[in-house]
């Protein structure tokens, strides 16, 4: 890439600041563009990048929003707030995890996954499924982040489209019913599980990585392998609408597309996977191809999710509260 | 300009306070406009009254326990001197100072290292509204400490000599009890606002209700009704009150000075002080401190640490400082505004009170929205760091105003009276003696918004420039995925840096207290 000094390029992201921040540095050192890095957190403790960027959609400051998942990019898209671009690096790409108009385009991704506490489940029972929260043993013992934050509630409303409503409500009541503990991000689930605090639980693949290399006692599993599948989450990079530095957060987006990337955020503590095939990954990441992959369209997801979130998980979680 | 200017009433009065509330007032004003009240989502429904009727028990615990713990604690401080006095109170003031979300940290972590379950006191309702009194005992004793003053030294020993120790500790209590009340009500308010510690420690209340509205529903005409009835609620709890206690709140603010009584050895008396100062220490710092350095070890973090302060300190430092002297400037202005006037204060301490509760988070939206309606070639003036730092610290106005109220009604009328005979202007007056006067109230007030202004990340988060982040909103944006020990570094190290902060600056901020 040639250097092109003095340019800078603004990138918001919903993804950790500690995977994010090493890409962007690689990204400058390489461009000569300076990256201005806002980084957020996707936990409920955010109040949310998201909505900077629809308040600031008439005169936007971010040239591009890195996101954690698709569901949060559908919604830019929905507010008019992003723009269609088709990066030559998209090639390769598997088209399954991007947007058909070309608003978001998504690689290296995470999976949600079950993880538990090795001193607290004895071989043999341990969970295969998501659906097995419901099971009495793990009774008081299981947890789960807010339905309505993050890649929880992606992967709630992509329960409802896989399982169909009735089968998704019953889930969600059965939770209830086996005193599920609600929390409030994927690192307090990893949190609890890793202090036995909590035997089980849902988070996402990164969220395990982390545990595992902090060597707490918790094993992974990639849940509902012979049945609905594993639900993968992949990035998605933005273009903003009316981008101050549109040149340059096309270029950004090239690189976050890259084959080089994917390989980084594989290597990195986010133990991504690449969505693209032939790239090297080291031999704690588990390639995509053998994880069977939930079928969800997740073009459909961000609009089903607003959906959802307004009427039952809303409910629901207000339930969870009392 | 006759130096009677602050003594008299005129039309200047209503103006700047005006002008001064127009301007506080203009984000909610901006955000309150954009929203189409006859459609959309509105807040009144159950779960919202669920919500806010859990947040108030949280609220109503968290003011009793702070209000009786921190006045009976500031009247035993106050009156009797102990050993290293000066310097456990220096530390009981790190609880104030620091965000809530990492005191919250801290009781999770150690609730998870000592094996508790999270169905103890440690988590959920018990969890949240400790969390609060960690950081609202601390205020309501260094109020209730400055508001001893109301006692004259004539006044302490009669009592003294009168009933002896036990009086004298009742009838202090008596006397501070009132402004006390009123400290531990705005921490009350102050906690219905801030999501922090219950969604840390499991406990969902009305700041998590306007956060779902907020974050998972990008509803923000929802989000921004809900504190709008919000802050109607906090009116109307505040209003009473303060009319309940305005005949003492107001000779409080409006008292005359009349000299300080130094805090006395007394061997019984000054041993519980002792004790109680310790204890509080150890409960209210130590617990979340501890809590941090339990996962501190795990893994060696240093250089990322020093990066991320590094990098972030002297963002941190602008934007305190700027908010701290706007909050200072304006409170200054509305104090001054509203002088000796009975009338002016009983109308606008509830107003002010309501202000407080409104999240900092939308009062962020409120100003994006505005600088997404200016011209493109103001944006240099308007979204840089400047800027920004000083919106900061509009929040904390109604803080700077009680203490410019507190330390003007402790000023003579016949200083200016004085003036005026013999001819000293008014610009005169004011920086000679009104003005130095005014100063430790003014130092006082720019310290504590300073600090509060950069511990409340809701606004930082929304308005930063990008790249520009503050130390606290980099632990934010961490926290919930990176490793432990990396987080509870950059929390201690943020405590470490409020104690210097505290420790260096000792005399100032207990002869500000005293003001």
């Amino acid at each position: 890439m040639a250097a092109q000094a003095m340019k800078e390029v603004v990138v918001y992201t919903s993804v950790d600041d500690v995977f994010a921040r090493p890409i962007a540095m690689e990204f400058e050192k390489k461009s000569g563009i300076k990256v201005k890095l806002v980084p957020d957190t996707e936990e409920t403790k955010s109040t949310g990048l998201l909505n900077r960027l629809i308040a600031e959609k008439n005169k936007p400051q971010a040239d591009v929003f890195w996101s954690g998942d698709p569901v949060r990019a559908a919604v830019l898209k929905k507010n008019d707030v992003s723009t269609s671009y088709q990066s030559k690096n998209a090639i390769g790409l598997p088209e399954l995890f991007s947007d058909s108009k070309g608003h978001w385009t998504g690689f290296s991704a995470r999976a949600r996954v079950l993880i538990y506490n090795k001193n607290l489940v004895k071989a043999g029972d341990e969970p295969k499924s998501v659906l097995e929260l419901t099971n009495s043993k793990f009774k008081g013992r299981a947890c789960i982040a807010n339905p309505l934050f993050g890649t929880t509630s992606m992967h709630a409303v992509a329960l409802f489209e896989v399982l169909g409503e009735k089968a998704a409500k019953t889930f969600f009541e059965d939770l209830l019913k086996n005193k599920v503990k609600l929390l409030s991000s994927n690192g307090e689930v990893r949190r609890r599980v890793s202090a036995g605090d909590c035997a089980v639980g849902i988070t996402d693949t990164d969220d395990a990585a982390e545990a595992i290399r902090e060597g707490k006692p918790i094993a992974v599993i990639y849940p509902d392998a012979d049945g609905m599948g594993t639900l993968i989450v992949p990035n998605a990079a933005v273009l903003i609408s009316q981008a101050p530095h549109a040149t340059e957060g096309k270029l950004f987006i090239d690189y976050l597309l890259s084959a080089e990337t994917e390989k980084a955020l594989a290597e990195s503590d986010a133990a991504q996977m690449p969505v693209r095939a032939g790239v090297k990954i080291p031999s704690t990441v588990r390639p995509l191809n053998e994880i069977t992959p939930m079928k969800v369209n997740y073009e459909v997801l961000g609009a089903e999710l607003e959906k959802l979130s307004r009427t039952y998980l809303k409910d629901w979680v207000e339930r969870m509260s009392r | 300009m006759s130096s009677l200017l602050l003594e008299r009433p005129g039309k200047w009065r209503w103006i700047a306070i005006l002008a001064t509330l127009s301007f506080m007032l203009f984000p909610v004003a901006q955000l309150l406009s954009s929203l189409q009240w006859t459609t959309g989502s509105m807040p009144f429904e159950v779960s919202f009254f669920r919500a806010l009727l859990r947040s108030l028990k949280v609220a109503a615990g968290v003011v009793f326990v702070t209000w009786t713990v921190g006045t009976a604690a500031g009247t035993f401080f106050g009156l009797y001197a102990y050993r290293s006095r000066k310097i456990l109170l220096s530390f009981l003031a790190l609880p104030i100072l620091v965000p809530s979300f990492i005191g919250a940290l801290g009781l999770s972590n150690l609730r998870i290292s000592v094996g508790l379950s999270d169905s103890t006191v440690l988590s959920g309702y018990w969890g949240s509204a400790l969390c609060f009194a960690f950081s609202g005992i601390p205020l309501v004793t260094f109020v209730s400490l400055a508001a001893l003053r109301i006692l004259s030294p004539s006044q302490i020993q009669a009592l003294r000599i009168h009933g002896g120790e036990r009086l004298l500790v009742l009838g202090a209590i008596k006397s501070v009890a009132a402004i006390s009340l009123v400290a531990a009500v705005f921490f009350g308010v102050l906690t219905l606002s801030d999501p922090g510690p219950g969604q840390i420690l499991g406990f969902s209340g009305i700041a998590a209700e306007i956060l779902i509205s907020f974050s998972a529903l990008y509803d923000f005409s929802l989000a921004a009704k809900q504190c709008l009835t919000l802050s109607v609620i906090n009116l109307c709890i505040a209003l009473p009150l303060v009319f309940w206690i305005s005949k003492t709140l107001i000779y409080e603010i409006l008292s005359k000075s009349s000299g300080e009584a130094a805090p006395r050895i007394e061997t019984r008396a000054s041993r519980i002080a002792l004790f109680l100062n310790l204890a509080f220490v150890a409960i209210c710092l130590g617990v979340p401190v501890a809590g941090m350095s339990a996962g501190l070890f795990r893994e060696n973090h240093i250089a990322k640490i020093i990066e991320e302060v590094v990098r972030t300190i002297p963002n941190t430092l602008l934007y305190g400082t700027l908010a701290g002297l706007a909050s200072t400037v304006f409170g200054g202005i509305l104090a001054l505004s509203m002088g000796r006037s009975v009338k002016l204060q009983k109308t606008l301490l509830p107003l002010l009170v309501a202000f407080l509760a409104f999240p900092s988070s939308l009062l962020a939206l409120g100003f994006i929205q505005w600088l997404g309606l200016l011209p493109n070639f103001v944006d240099p003036v308007f979204r840089n760091r400047i800027f920004i730092g000083l919106a900061m610290g509009i929040k904390w106005v109604p803080l700077s105003t009680l203490f410019f109220l507190r330390s003007f009604g402790t000023s003579s009328r016949n200083w200016s009276l004085a003036a005026a005979v013999h001819g000293v202007s008014f610009s005169e007056y004011f920086f000679k003696i009104l003005g130095p006067w005014l100063f430790p109230a003014a130092l006082m007030a720019f310290f504590l918004s300073a600090l509060f202004s950069t511990a409340d990340v809701g606004f930082l988060l929304l308005l930063r420039p990008p790249g520009e982040d503050s130390l606290p909103i980099s632990i934010f944006t961490i926290m919930a995925n990176a490793p432990e020990a990396l987080v509870s570094g950059l929390c201690l190290t943020y405590i470490g840096l409020a104690a210097i902060l505290v420790i260096v600056l000792p005399k100032m901020f207990l002869r500000g207290a005293r003001s």
